[in-house]
């Protein structure tokens, strides 16, 4: 069992954990440009996780534009300056298809469940 | 915001717009609203969405009552100078068949052509009403028409 879930007060939306030594970020919800501070903030908190790796749980994501995936690609490319790495997982079609179409599936393999992700191998030292 | 986006799918699922198409236009929506946030009238203005479904397309069209912009200076997708961001206006170039803008930013146009749309009269009114439920007192619908102000209770987005 992985530490409780944060929750950040008033804002139902994300939950960020510990698991098998990865740091488990879990987004739900809408993400546009009305909660980008939002997604800022949540990123930013798990910035300086000691995981080597990190995983975007995106399954409960039913929105996302593109100024949150640019967020995004901005916290995978930090993530792996610091020798770290990140994966995503997104079930729904529409958020696949949005991923694709701005390129965040070439960062990687987007994986149906976190157990997937987790399974997929240790990141390179 | 996402207000404003369900209700637009709503008035094109009503209108018998595939789900795939209703998707896609829910995005460029998305995208083209925060083009004005970002770009026009900031995070305290208003916006005003018009949506019309004909037998072979649909034409929704976003107008914020900002200042303006000079479309031509937005960021460009993976632009040094922009680093992550313009992705918005390619975005929403995948997934329609036309844009355009006019009222110096302030008015941005998008077509997608459908093929299997019912009667759009029928899902206007729908909207209309469907609106009308939502709590929300800056939500409703604005009707096939000319721009122009909004009468009380029609249709600003804030």
């Amino acid at each position: 069992m992985g530490d409780p879930p944060l929750r950040l007060a008033g804002f139902p939306l994300m939950d960020s954990r510990s698991r098998e030594g990865a740091r488990i970020i879990q987004l739900s919800g809408e993400y546009d440009v009305e909660r980008e501070r939002l997604l800022v903030k949540e990123l930013a908190a798990n910035r300086e996780s000691p995981c080597r790796l990190v995983v975007l749980e995106m399954s409960e994501v039913i929105y996302l534009d593109s100024i949150a995936v640019s967020r995004i690609r901005a916290f995978e490319e930090r993530a792996r300056a610091h020798g770290n790495s990140v994966r995503i997982v997104a079930t729904k079609p529409h958020v696949k298809r949005i991923l694709s179409m701005l390129g965040l599936d070439s960062l990687g393999p987007v994986f149906d469940s976190v157990e997937e992700a987790l399974a997929a191998g240790s990141p390179a030292p | 915001m996402s207000r404003a986006r369900r209700a637009v799918r709503a008035f094109l699922q009503l209108g018998g717009v595939d789900a795939q198409h209703c998707s896609d236009l829910e995005v460029a929506l998305g995208e083209a609203i925060g083009n004005a946030v970002t770009h026009g009238y900031g995070r305290h203005g208003s916006f005003s969405i018009h949506c019309t479904v004909s037998q072979r397309q649909v034409v929704l069209e976003v107008r914020d009552h900002g200042p303006g912009y000079d479309v031509a200076a937005l960021p460009v997708a993976q632009n040094p100078e922009f680093g992550m961001r313009g992705f918005g206006l390619s975005m929403i170039r995948k997934l329609v068949d036309d844009v355009s803008f006019s009222d110096n930013g302030r008015r941005i146009r998008m077509v997608l052509k459908v093929s299997q749309p019912r009667s759009h009269s029928c899902g206007a009114r729908r909207l209309a009403e469907f609106c009308r439920w939502v709590p929300y007192r800056d939500m409703c619908y604005q009707a096939p028409g000319a721009w122009g102000t909004p009468r009380s209770g029609s249709p600003v987005f804030r």
